[in-house]
């Protein structure tokens, strides 16, 4: 089941079904309730190209007449769907509720995406990349710069020529090539963000407007100024940039402030400075991050894109690892819950609290310390161990344009809980987990024995409980 | 509301340069191969001449600082890459905290001690020696001599690092820029006027963002224009005069805002060169990116229709040589100068931004390159503009901007006799041995291409003359490399791209359309400001203009979809869409 957005109602909708079909899946295609007819055009297309009707049917509807009830419908293999989050977690529910264990669900969904400009950035530059980032499309990717954060002593210069340029823009018919600023999908989003903005402006917050036409879905290009990243409601999906500035020495505490929000889709950051570049990439939280040019507009193959916490699932839409994720994978095998102590709420946390997931992450002899902790095992672990063994998680460089440098990189996702249930199955996943970086609490019976091997053999971050 | 609609009135001409937008590159350079007219020997001459003229700058003269700089650092040392990016931030950065970071970043991690008086230049020495004595006070853990010396600078504080960093800094940009004003520029520029030399004044800059800048950039123009207009000789060709930068008089200077730039731009560049006209000094406009050629022209041709211009001289536009639309740009302004009766200066440069042109057609998956792949096949193209602009000295006189001795000598060949039916031109601070060696041995003029502006304007200027020059294989470069023959250095691009073969086109770097190449092939793309490659999808696209799409379940009413809903224009909005379900 493929669930796409209007805002991209081709590119989107077109690399989920190509992705699933690639795999060897059925499709049901459920566009945008907004934009279905350049969808059937493309079904139409599709076709003419000799794609049978039993691999394809398109659905257009909303959600809850059709994403609904297809969702929860146990036929359903899987999900590709990009949107908001929160419907992104109905269909999570739904699925878990309804569909088969090895159901998967691809999420790509929403950001408060944010820029980091210090002062060594070029204004100029800055305000150019600022401009594509937030006002192109009318602001309503997934992608776009919602939050911009300025050094102070650059906060006069930059919003002064930001001031000059938005007054360059052209807001009109996207039809017109001098267009720079469309108008938004309908009145409800047109509502929507002009309430937003008359609110702030009523606050005293809006920095910069500009005129929009008085017919048609316009909405008014807003600049608002704001504390902090944490001041942001909500994704506001329009040409809103609220603005906040920050002390040189104060930059780590921004990167925190924007991992705290739980989103990670794309991220911006304007500066000379190399060191520090490395330095906010490895502790920034989001899928995509660009340096040194707009936050927009990532390339299949050069920047494969997608988030992480509330802003996706990954993996990332035109990465390597894509089409793979829908294929089946090896078939669910039932086992019987063990008997064992019951765990009380209280000590998982405190096993979770005395996690060190940095210092695990940091290890490069990770899968030496896995094999000495468990030498000699066989079955489950030591299928685990071989396929542990054989992860690459060197980042890669991708194929791109002369002059820049993309890099794909891939990180551990934090803390896994390991739950069997037997413990054998419990070890495997967590020799899994921990191969790639993750540190684990792993609960099981026996497993307060079962971790000591592995925590003499290095490996001290996993939490265990008996 | 601006339409791009396929020009109806563009003329032949337009239609020719468009036509060379994309067109092959060695069909391209096959075609101004043959318009190049020196003979066999007479290339032999030119090459024994260039040869010459290198063997003459080595013995003779001392480099530049800027060419020691370049020779010693250009771009395949780290050390050279961390100072441009060094130059290119530090003087705009307020604050003392980023300043420091900013220097740690660039000099920590370098090896300046290897650079230690290997240059010939004392000047380029001493600011090595500035940037590894702060290298080394950065460093953690030096060895040997050097600490003491590093507990001395230590115990002076960041404070004394920022500043030796910073005058470092200035004593580069003063390499480049003439003077931070235009007076400035002027009196400096009083010692080589002395010597027969002539200047062109360029105002430091990037594009405009915004209105006020253009306006600021605008007075700035006006009122160079006005100090200059008082040493006007009366003789264009003898007097200095200015380049302007038309990025720079508007904010969107781009084809698809062509409506405002003819209605806002236009005004504000005919003024200038009006004022220019009147006090009888050359106005230039420079070359920018591919794809404002188009553009430009327009607002060249609009600016040479002006009557009040009669008579005057000095009306400048340059042709960048690594342009696959070079030649036929050249057939139209010769065309326009007949046409309007007027005789024009026309720069001929090799280009330079190339790097840009290249990345910018790789990102967009456009049909090819604007721009040639090699730097031998711009030579030749280069040549044969020269051999263009040489036989068209009815309507125009040519300036040969070049510092390759091998270009200078194919320039003199062609042009024969006629000195004054011609001149050269140099950027400050570059070429100075060669130019006047050439200047002295045949006779030729020679005019200075002199930047003016605050050092902290530096950077887009600095980072394309490091491009264009810092290159290994660049002219700037190899002359001063002492390991490469004369001969070598002056070698003939001609027998250098025939050579190639089937290479003609870079195989090093990739087609746009051969980007993720030989997994598959790169999505098509078009380039909205050129008109060469969007006006064909726009008249396709004009036939839908009043489409109607509609789609239909089986049994149910048709939705029904025109272009962009959003809009809802009076007449123009039908139905919103959704499909029957």
């Amino acid at each position: 089941m493929c669930i796409s957005p209007w805002n991209f109602p081709l590119a989107i909708f077109t690399g989920q079904i190509a992705a699933a079909l690639a795999a060897g899946n059925a499709v049901l295609a459920k566009p945008a309730e907004q934009t279905p007819l350049i969808a059937a055009r493309a079904v139409e297309l599709m076709r003419e190209a000799g794609l049978p009707e039993a691999a394809l049917q398109l659905l257009p509807g909303d959600g809850p007449t059709v994403g609904g009830p297809l969702t929860s419908d146990p036929r359903i293999a899987g999900v590709c769907f990009t949107g908001s989050t929160p419907v992104a977690q109905i269909i999570h529910k739904a699925l878990a509720e309804n569909a088969g264990p090895d159901a998967i669900l691809i999420a790509e969904t929403g950001g408060l995406n944010a820029m980091i400009v210090d002062s060594t950035a070029l204004t100029e530059q800055a305000v150019r990349d600022i401009l594509i980032s937030s006002f192109q499309s009318a602001g309503q990717r997934c992608s776009a710069l919602r939050m911009l954060y300025v050094q102070e002593e650059a906060r006069e210069r930059l919003l002064n020529m930001l001031d000059g340029a938005m007054d360059a823009l052209t807001i009109g018919d996207p039809w017109n090539t001098d267009t720079d600023v469309s108008p938004v999908i309908d009145a409800d989003a047109q509502a929507e963000i002009s309430d937003y903005v008359a609110a702030k402006q009523k606050a005293g917050k809006v920095l910069k407007t500009l005129p929009a036409p008085e017919v048609g879905t316009f909405v008014t290009p807003a600049v608002v100024e704001v504390g902090g990243i944490e001041d942001l409601e909500r994704e506001i999906f329009g040409p809103v940039l609220h603005v906040a500035t920050f002390k040189a020495r104060d930059i780590d505490k921004v990167v925190d402030a924007i991992n705290d929000r739980g989103y990670g889709l794309t991220f911006g950051l304007h500066t000379r400075i190399d060191d520090r570049v490395q330095q906010i990439v490895e502790r920034i939280h989001v899928g995509n991050i660009y340096v040194n040019r707009n936050q927009i507009g990532a390339i299949v193959g050069s920047q494969p894109f997608g988030g992480e916490g509330l802003s996706g699932t990954g993996p990332k839409a035109g990465g390597p690892l894509y089409v793979t994720r829908f294929r089946r994978t090896a078939k669910v095998e039932e086992h019987a819950a063990p008997e064992g102590e019951r765990v009380a709420l209280q000590s998982l946390q405190s096993a979770l609290e005395g996690l060190d997931a940095r210092n695990w992450a940091a290890r490069r002899d990770r899968v030496e310390v896995l094999r000495k902790a468990l030498s000699g095992k066989s079955g489950v672990i030591r299928k685990a161990l071989a396929e542990t063994a054989a992860l690459d998680m060197t980042p890669q460089t991708l194929p791109g344009p002369t002059g820049e440098s993309n890099r794909l990189a891939m990180y551990p996702k934090g803390p896994v809980l390991c739950l069997g249930p037997t413990l054998d199955i419990a070890v495997a996943q967590a020799v899994q987990a921990l191969g790639a970086g993750s540190p684990v609490v792993l609960v099981a019976p026996g497993a307060v024995q079962a971790v000591k091997p592995l925590r003499e053999a290095g490996a001290r971050s996993p939490g265990w409980m008996g | 509301m601006t339409e791009l609609t396929p020009d109806a009135t563009a003329s032949k001409q337009r239609a020719r340069i468009r036509a060379n937008y994309a067109a092959a590159e060695a069909k391209v350079l096959g075609e101004l191969v043959e318009r190049i007219k020196l003979s066999e020997d007479g290339r032999k001459k030119v090459a024994e001449a260039g040869a010459n003229y290198v063997a003459r700058v080595r013995k003779e003269r001392s480099p530049s600082m800027m060419e020691a700089f370049l020779a010693e650092y250009g771009l395949s040392t780290s050390e050279g890459v961390g100072l441009m990016c060094l130059a290119e931030a530090l003087l705009r950065v307020p604050d003392a905290e980023t300043i420091d970071d900013l220097i740690h970043d660039k000099i920590e991690p370098s090896d300046w001690g290897a650079h230690l008086g290997k240059s010939s230049s004392s000047m380029v020495n001493a600011s090595t020696w500035a940037l590894m004595l702060t290298g080394k006070v950065l460093d953690d853990d030096p060895k040997g001599p050097t600490r003491a010396l590093r507990g001395l600078v230590r115990r002076m504080g960041e404070p004394v690092v920022r500043t030796a960093v910073g005058q470092s800094m200035k004593i580069l940009g003063r390499q480049f820029v003439l003077g931070q004003t235009i007076e400035e520029g002027m009196k400096n520029a009083r010692e080589l006027e002395k010597q027969g030399y002539t200047y062109s004044y360029d105002m430091l800059g990037e594009a405009a963002r915004t209105d006020d800048d253009a306006v600021r950039y605008h007075n700035a123009y006006a009122k160079a224009i006005t100090a200059i207009a008082k040493q006007a000789k009366g003789d264009v060709r003898g007097s200095p005069g200015i380049s302007v930068k038309l990025s720079a008089l508007h904010p969107r200077y781009e084809y698809t805002h062509r409506e405002t730039v003819m209605a806002e731009l236009l005004p504000r560049a005919k003024e200038l060169v009006r004022q220019a006209a009147k006090a009888n000094i050359g106005f230039n406009i420079d070359a920018e990116e591919q794809d404002r050629l188009d553009l430009s022209l327009d607002i060249i041709e609009a600016l040479m229709a002006d009557d009040s211009l009669e008579g005057w001289d000095g009306f400048g536009v340059v042709v960048q040589a690594y342009g696959r639309r070079a030649a036929p740009m050249i057939e139209t302004l010769h065309a326009l100068a007949e046409r309007y009766n007027r005789k024009i200066m026309v720069r001929l440069v090799k280009g330079a931004y190339w790097d840009t042109e290249i990345k910018l057609s790789q990102e967009m998956g456009v049909e090819t390159f604007p721009v040639f792949t090699r730097k031998v096949n711009t030579d030749v193209s280069y040549m044969a503009c020269a051999q263009m602009l040489l036989d068209r000295r009815d309507r125009i006189y040519p300036q040969f901007a070049t510092h390759n001795a091998h270009t200078c000598a194919a320039v003199v060949a062609m042009a024969g006799d006629d000195k004054d039916s011609y001149e050269f031109q140099r950027l400050h601070g570059m070429g100075e041995s060669l130019h006047h060696i050439v200047k002295e041995t045949d006779g030729t003029h020679c005019r200075i291409y002199a930047p003016v502006g605050a050092h902290r304007d530096l950077l887009a200027y600095l980072v394309r003359r490091l491009l264009e020059n810092g290159a290994n294989s660049s002219f700037v470069n190899q002359v001063v490399d002492e390991s490469i023959s004369p001969s070598e250095v002056s070698r003939d691009p001609i027998a250098g791209m025939q050579q190639l073969g089937e290479a003609v086109s870079s195989p090093l770097i990739r087609q746009p359309g051969e980007l993720f190449a030989p997994d598959r092939k790169n999505s098509r793309g078009y380039r909205i400001n050129e008109p060469a490659s969007i006006l064909p999808l726009l008249d396709a696209r004009e036939r839908f203009a009043d489409t109607t799409w509609t789609a239909a379940h089986a049994g149910g009413q048709p939705g029904a979809q025109r272009a962009c809903p959003g809009c809802l224009i009076a007449g123009r909005y039908l139905a919103r869409g959704r499909a029957g379900v």
